[in-house]
């Protein structure tokens, strides 16, 4: 180094110094700007550079400048300094830091294009360097970037990626765990998250203790691959107190970098999308309903921080569609449903337009909206609402390949939308299910891998609770086709695998459980089916607490199997209670309130007391006839229930008027030859004939 | 609602003993003066936007005149802003309704050394309301104006000096809002990833094993300026695992069994 550069240098690192503690200074607000002119200094100074190849400490001494700029809320300034320093010459490795640091603060600052160049060009500037702990650094940070917004990544790390340092471990670790995430890959997930909390663990009882950064950076890894595994397969916090973690990290990061900064504003996005998360999960409607109005609060700030194309503002939007949506079905709200489900759709495609089509949140966001159309159309089987779901499939499945789980729902969702559509069959599943179902797995243009033993055999090996789940949507399809042997069977290896993988005490186990009980009931082994029925209420009970929907529904559904077995008594008693929570809890004028009603009328009748069940009868007939509208299978099934009840006593007049008003409904909706519709015609002609009940089965 | 995370703390027989501010869901952060008498461990009659809620002393800042209390469920915590100068601020908590509302203008920002003799982040400030004696409004919060929109900018910890009189009455000085986070060892990183790992340990046994590991960010032990700690974090702060949050697929398991017309 010549004496002229160790003079330049000199310079150089007291005038960073020296604006570095103006930025303080003016941080504590005494002071104004007073960094502005010995900004100007530094400026000039690397402007005059030329040829001179600073030292990594300047750069590192610059990099913090940039940083306290950001701080004190002059990211511009750090702007012109970043730009600056690219024409600065730089030894490869000092590059390749100075590139990672860039595009760090680029996308700190939303400016996502320019990070992901800064990525790449760093990558490059590392495989020259032929440093591995900066090749390694280096390649983390683009996956880690494009995992962390979702980009479906082809990157993959290079084989001499590793290091013996903590930090750049966790580094690597963390890109594993993101590149599994965009290939969807739960196993590796959870591979990685475990190593990352035995990477924590080696740290904190190591006798020197981590410092301050790497604490942090630590604290965020657990939280946020904890995040993306419990949106996936709904797993439970492994270890301490989660919900305390995160509420004081939140408040940390938002009042050490001031609430509004994108630092401030990026911690509030992982804590609301928590909250969010949590009250998604046994949890009441008021939790449920201010967590979604948290996520849309964010989200407008999100908007005019980062503007509407960033990452950021999309995904908080689509959560809070989601959240819209999950409130309207809890409320049992069709019209509000609808409504949000318009919504979440009209999101997925701003989603589409701003990120791409393959962008993962793009595609959840997708699905989401098109399993939510689906929904709407396969409770109202309106027309419009199935072409709807069709065409929001449809999109869905586009660039299915990388996720494949997913796929396999909309496709499944897309058969059962069209069967529908061509009136072949209803699949409510349950032996409730007025319709007859048609014999789908032997249709032409059944997607056969679904039904496909083999492709169901590979899913049974597999010990992933995600798996487990598209293992109930098959048992829930061969309900719905009538296999219940096969349904049973699987679900019975189902409910034994949640147990064993996520304990017994799991709320997906209970629902398991509860799965496999209505199996047992379809096939009429109600002993079997009241045992796990009892056991499921008590856990429910005990777990959930006595008013939670899970506990409501668990107690209607021994009712339906005491009812089933025979047990009279204890069914009308039980269905007495359950109407009262249900009043009560959800509200007098809910869908599964009027379920219910409808329910202790069925019990009343059986038991003889024919004036109470037509009281209920006749009140739930109108109320669905308001609130469902006439043509709603449900107010069907009332009219008819009515009707039935109405002949049985005698009174012939007022049933032939229910029956012809049904059969009517029945024609144009099924068409005149359809199972229902046929059915229907019998029931009004005996009606006619003054013939007396014949209890239907 | 910043309102609502204002705290009051009583002693055994109800008495007002002194002001605090919900820092965070469950922890209650007042002036260490307040609980002179109290010990580790004790139990503190709080209120918190008007309810009683019962808080443990769970960590003290000494030198600082801090201390920590924590709160059995959780409560929304105070929204946080910095100080600037020429704020207006006011501080709801006092002894009795009747007392006169503190309220002025912000002087500034300082390193200041306290009476306990740490030196901490303050914010200085100058009330309208001259009472000559401001017991029983240490610790609350002092918040910065727009009323509706109040954010809370410090904790409010003696007057200046304090020692001796005659007494400068209207300058009061205040813990900056950010200074608990750098002072207690509960709002640290470090404690934060060991609550994480801790596997369902007892609580009692889980403290005595974290606190070896924790001496750096150990209360009074680390007297570096929040700013110099903001800088650090964030210019370290690669993106490391912030895997994304990804949309939550809808969880709506088949709860509901169909319920519907058997008939």
């Amino acid at each position: 180094m010549s004496a002229l550069e160790e003079e330049q240098f000199e310079t150089l690192h007291e005038l960073l110094r020296r604006c570095y503690v103006d930025c303080r200074r003016s941080f504590y607000g005494e002071h104004g700007d007073v960094y502005e002119s010995s900004l100007v200094s530094v400026m000039e100074a690397l402007n005059n550079l030329g040829e001179v190849q600073p030292t990594a400490e300047i750069f590192s001494r610059i990099r913090r400048l940039v940083t306290a700029l950001d701080v004190l809320g002059e990211g511009r300034h750090g702007d012109s300094l970043v730009d600056l320093l690219r024409h600065v010459r730089a030894a490869n490795v000092d590059r390749v830091d100075l590139l990672g640091f860039a595009g760090v603060r680029h996308v700190r600052r939303g400016n996502h294009r320019r990070a992901e160049d800064m990525f790449v060009e760093s990558i490059e500037a590392a495989r020259a360097s032929g440093d591995r702990d900066a090749i390694a650094k280096a390649q983390a940070n683009l996956i880690a970037y494009k995992a962390k917004w979702s980009i479906l990544s082809d990157e993959s790390l290079e084989e001499e990626a590793t290091s013996t340092r903590p930090e750049v471990q966790l580094r690597l670790v963390a890109a594993r765990f993101n590149l599994a995430l965009t290939r969807g890959d739960i196993d590796a997930m959870n591979e990685a998250f475990k190593e990352i909390a035995a990477i924590a663990q080696s740290a904190t009882t190591d006798a020197d203790a981590p410092s301050e950064q790497f604490s942090r950076a630590l604290a965020f890894s657990l939280i946020t691959c904890f995040n993306a595994l419990t949106g996936i397969q709904g797993s439970q916090y492994p270890g301490g107190n989660l919900a305390k973690v995160v509420d004081v990290l939140a408040q940390r990061e938002k009042t050490v970098f001031g609430p509004n900064g994108p630092e401030g504003l990026r911690s509030k996005v992982t804590n609301v999308i928590y909250e969010f998360r949590s009250s998604l999960k046994n949890e009441r409607l008021e939790a449920l309903a201010a967590a979604v109005d948290s996520l849309r609060a964010l989200s407008t700030f999100a908007f005019l921080e980062f503007g509407p194309e960033s990452p950021e503002s999309v995904l908080l939007a689509c959560n809070a569609a989601v959240g819209d949506l999950e409130v309207a079905r809890r409320r049992g709200d069709l019209v509000q449903l609808r409504m949000a489900s318009r919504a979440l759709e009209q999101v997925a495609r701003a989603a589409r337009t701003r990120l791409g089509s393959e962008h993962l949140i793009a595609m959840t966001a997708t699905s989401n909206a098109a399993t939510a159309a689906f929904d709407i159309a396969r409770a109202t089987r309106d027309v419009g609402d199935l072409q709807v779901a069709e065409e929001m499939l449809t999109i869905g499945l586009v660039g299915k390949a990388t996720y494949s789980p997913l796929a396999l729902i909309l496709r499944r969702q897309l058969l059962k939308c069209q069967s529908i559509m061509s009136g072949d069959g209803e699949f409510r599943g349950g032996a409730g299910s007025i319709a007859v179902l048609a014999p789908a797995a032997e249709e032409p243009g059944i997607d056969s891998e679904f039904y496909d033993a083999a492709f169901v055999a590979t899913l049974i090996g597999s010990d992933r609770p995600a798996v487990l789940s598209r293992r109930d949507e098959i048992a829930q399809t061969y309900q719905a086709i009538g296999r219940l042997a096969d349904a049973v069977a699987l679900l019975e290896a189902n409910s034994a695998d949640y147990e064993r993988l996520l304990g017994p005490e799991h709320p997906d186990t209970l629902s398991s459980r509860n799965s496999l009980a209505n199996a047992y009931r379809d096939l009429g082994r109600h002993e079997d089916a009241i045992q796990i029925y009892e056991a499921n209420l008590a856990d429910r009970e005990r777990l959930l607490g006595p008013e939670h929907p899970d506990t409501l529904s668990s107690r209607n559904n021994i009712a339906v199997a005491y009812w089933d077995g025979g047990r009279l008594v204890d069914a009308v008693g039980l269905f007495e209670v359950n109407l009262a929570d249900c009043e009560r809890l959800l509200g007098p004028e809910h869908p599964d309130t009027l379920s219910s009603r409808n329910n202790l009328a069925n019990a009343y009748w059986d038991f003889g007391r024919y004036t109470d069940a037509i009281q209920i009868y006749e009140a739930n007939l109108a109320d669905r006839e308001r609130l469902l509208g006439p043509e709603h299978p449900d107010t069907l099934s009332s009219r008819n229930n009515l009707a039935g009840s109405y002949r049985a006593i005698g009174r012939y007049a007022e049933a032939v008027r229910l029956f012809e008003a049904n059969l009517a409904m029945y024609q144009q909706l099924f068409g005149p030859d359809h199972i229902a519709t046929v059915r229907s015609r019998e029931k009004l002609s005996q009606a006619r004939s003054g013939q007396p009940a014949v209890p239907d089965s | 609602m910043g309102h609502n995370a204002a705290a009051q703390l009583l002693s055994a027989d109800s008495v007002h003993i002194g002001g605090g501010v919900l820092l965070t869901s469950y922890l209650v952060v007042t002036a260490n003066h307040c609980l002179r008498n109290a010990q580790i461990g004790d139990s503190i009659d709080i209120r918190i936007g008007g309810e009683p809620v019962i808080g443990k002393l769970v960590e003290r800042a000494v030198l600082h005149d801090l201390a920590l209390l924590e709160i059995p469920r959780p409560m929304p915590p105070v929204e946080s802003a910095y100080a600037r100068r020429g704020d207006a601020w006011f501080g709801p908590v006092r002894r009795n309704m009747t007392d006169p509302e503190l309220s002025g203008t912000v002087v500034g920002r300082l390193e200041y050394e306290c009476e306990a003799g740490g030196s901490l982040l303050a914010v200085q400030l100058v009330t309208l309301v001259d009472i000559g004696q401001y017991e029983g409004y240490s610790g609350g919060p002092v918040y910065r104006l727009p009323e509706e929109n109040p954010a809370a900018i410090g904790v409010l910890l003696e007057q200046f000096p304090d020692q001796g009189s005659p007494r400068n009455t209207n300058t009061l000085f205040a813990a900056c809002i950010s200074e608990p986070f750098r002072l207690f060892r509960r709002l640290s990183y470090a404690w934060l990833v060991s609550e994480l790992l801790s596997h369902n340990v007892d609580k009692n046994h889980g403290q005595s094993r974290t606190s070896s590991s924790n001496s750096v960010s150990g209360a009074d032990a680390d007297d570096r300026k929040i700013f110099d700690i903001a800088v650090d974090a964030l210019e370290t702060s690669m993106l490391d695992a912030d895997a994304q949050d990804v949309i939550v697929a809808r969880v709506g398991k088949s709860a509901m069994m169909p319920t519907d017309e058997l008939r």
